[in-house]
């Protein structure tokens, strides 16, 4: 804007010559020499002054107005410029962080949304609008409880549908066995239908796998404790290549009776994963021992074993330190591991995976001492026992495991020891010294038996009125014999039923 | 697994028990047949199942299969292929019908009859 030109200077000579002018003219209208002349031309000058000094006055109070204004635009101008940069920037400011936060939201937190971990809470709480953070944790927390759900609603499904395989699968077993029972006699049947039910007993434990990647652990306990070799033998029975493996090791460590089908089903999936991933001919040695804080079942196999990543990642997995869940398993899923790492957070065993000495992977599960039992050999005692028990076999003993003795007196791991009831050990009286550490045990662990070729024949019954065990009598008497065959006949009938183990 | 009809399996298997053995490498084992540890018998391999251990134990004395089929709790079926397994291994020694040892001694008894003629 063109600013007018500055005319101060201008109003003091026109307040002069303009009166002048003025007058002069009124001078000038009369003839001269006229006698009013002077007073028309003063009375002329005054009029003008009179009109010129309020216009001066306006002027310049217009003028100072103006220049107010002027001012004020600038201010006003300058105010706004400071306004809009400030405003780009707070502006620019906040999108960079939405921005920001958008990231964040689209590669941290909906990412562990659908990981199902703890989400990590919003960046810039403080400097977003908070509706905006809101916004974003309510859609987060939608989300999760809608995975949750869906979550849920498939576990639930996947272990109701494997529930009804294994029960199946349990018929299946149940009438199978009846058939055995029924044609013991006949080879053929028998072979066919231990086929069949060792196909069912497979798929019995790919449904209970199923079950326990659902979140549903066995429901049913065992029924009696079970020799760590034999939980090895039966875990063997549930998979395809159970002649390949092999047990050896201490024979009465078992375990209580409330692991053995969780233990069965955890060794069961490694020695699942150690014959499929060993060739087909060669055998799965498994060893089982006692240690200092309970006992080891050790499986070894003698294929091409596992790179450092993948065995990194297989023990967390195995130890249950990374728990897998079905959603987890991709579209070949591979779920022995897994199963194990379940069972092992669930039940407290140890499981670890290392390199074999075989090449391939040796997986070693510790049970602990509180889960270990002493079982008893099967079939009768050997020792003659003077109890007067009419039945010969006894139950396998659930003593629990005493602690072990400080360091061993004798050579060989600490094992537990059962005491037998019945009358004193026969042939150990030998032993000198206060001593209770019985006989001395074999590299194995085993006590040593004695031979009993040379001994003097056991001392007859005492006369107690009941029949003595039959352990101790090679030549039974005659009621007794008679007994047995009335017993054996009454229960080799074709109705009669399997002896109780089966 | 509650709730399929009462059904409740033995963890091992009959399968697993015999090593997936149906039939008995001999034939001539019947109920009757009288086992007997081997006096030449080494010890079991270390792989050796507690059936076997149990068996070849409790034989340290006669003892018929349908007796040792009871003290194992098995069917006489599983028990005759264990038994078989281990008479040819050779850690077993079987004998058909009554041993033996166990006839009463022709000279025994006539002593006995001579003794109790002497009583009158």
């Amino acid at each position: 804007m063109a600013r007018p030109p500055s005319t101060p200077a201008l109003w003091p000579v026109a307040m002069v010559v303009l009166p002048c002018a003025v007058a002069a003219t009124a001078t000038g209208l009369l003839p001269a020499g006229h006698p009013w002349a002077p007073v028309a031309g003063g009375a002329g000058a005054v009029l003008a002054l009179g009109l010129l000094v309020p216009l001066w006055r306006a002027y310049r109070a217009t003028t100072g107005e103006l220049v107010r204004a002027r001012a004020e635009v600038a201010r006003r101008k300058s105010e706004l410029a400071r306004r809009d940069r400030q405003w780009r920037g707070y502006t620019g400011r906040q999108s960079a962080l939405l921005r920001e936060e958008c990231a964040h939201l689209l590669a941290d937190r909906l990412p562990t949304v659908f990981a199902g971990g703890e989400v990590p809470p919003a960046k810039y709480r403080g400097q977003l609008p908070p509706a905006v953070v809101s916004g974003f944790d309510r859609l987060i927390e939608d989300i999760a409880e809608r995975l949750a759900d869906r979550d849920t609603a498939q576990r639930m499904a996947v272990v109701a549908l494997a529930g009804r395989v294994q029960t199946s699968a349990h018929r299946i077993q149940c009438a199978v066995t009846a058939l055995a029972e029924r044609h013991g006699h006949d080879p053929d049947v028998l072979e066919t239908a231990m086929g069949v039910d060792h196909a069912a007993t497979q798929q019995a434990r790919h449904a209970q796998s199923l079950k326990v990647l659902g979140g549903e652990w066995p429901g049913r306990a065992g029924d009696e404790p079970l020799a760590l070799v034999d939980v090895v033998r039966a875990a063997s029975g549930r998979i395809v290549a159970y002649r390949r493996v092999q047990v050896a090791g201490e024979q009465e460590v078992g375990a209580a009776a409330r692991i053995t089908e969780p233990l069965i089903h955890l060794v069961a999936e490694l020695l699942a994963n150690a014959t499929e991933c060993s060739p087909p001919g060669t055998v799965v040695p498994v060893t089982v021992r006692t240690v200092q804080r309970g006992a080891v079942i050790e499986i070894d196999d003698g294929g091409s074993g596992m790179d450092d990543n993948r065995m990194g990642r297989a023990r967390q997995v195995v130890s249950g330190r990374r728990p897998v869940a079905l959603a987890d398993l991709g579209e070949v899923p591979r779920t022995g591991f897994a199963v194990v790492g379940r069972f092992a957070a669930r039940y407290g065993f140890q499981v670890d995976l290392s390199h074999s000495p075989y090449g391939g992977v040796r997986a070693v599960v510790l049970v602990g001492r509180d889960d270990l039992v002493t079982v008893a050999p099967l079939g009768p005692a050997p020792a003659p026992s003077r109890s007067p028990a009419p039945v010969p076999p006894p139950a396998p003993a659930r003593r629990e495991l005493a602690p072990p003795p400080g360091p061993p007196a004798v050579p060989g791991p600490p094992r537990p020891r059962t005491e037998r009831s019945g009358g004193p050990r026969h042939a150990r009286t030998a032993d000198p010294g206060p001593d209770p550490v019985p006989p001395p045990l074999r590299p194995s662990g085993l006590p040593q038996r004695a031979s009993r070729r040379g001994e003097p024949p056991p001392a007859p019954p005492r006369s107690t009125g009941e029949p003595p065990p039959a352990a101790a009598h090679p030549q039974p008497t005659p009621e007794e014999a008679g007994e047995w065959m009335a017993d054996y006949f009454a229960g080799a009938g074709p109705d009669a039923p399997e002896p109780p183990k089966g | 697994m509650t709730g399929n009809g009462g059904y409740r399996d033995s963890a091992l298997r009959p399968y697993v028990i015999t090593g997936g053995k149906f039939r008995p490498s001999r034939a001539a084992l019947g109920v009757e047949t009288l086992l007997l540890r081997a006096e030449t018998a080494g010890p079991l391999p270390v792989t050796a199942t507690r059936e076997s251990r149990a068996l070849v134990r409790m034989c340290e004395r006669l003892l018929s299969l349908a007796e040792a089929a009871a003290h194992l709790k098995l069917p006489l079926s599983l028990v005759k292929v264990l038994a078989s397994e281990l008479v040819d291994a050779g850690y077993l020694v079987a004998r058909s019908g009554i041993p033996q040892a166990a006839r009463p001694d022709m000279e025994l008894l006539q002593e006995v009859l001579d003794g109790l003629r002497r009583l009158r």
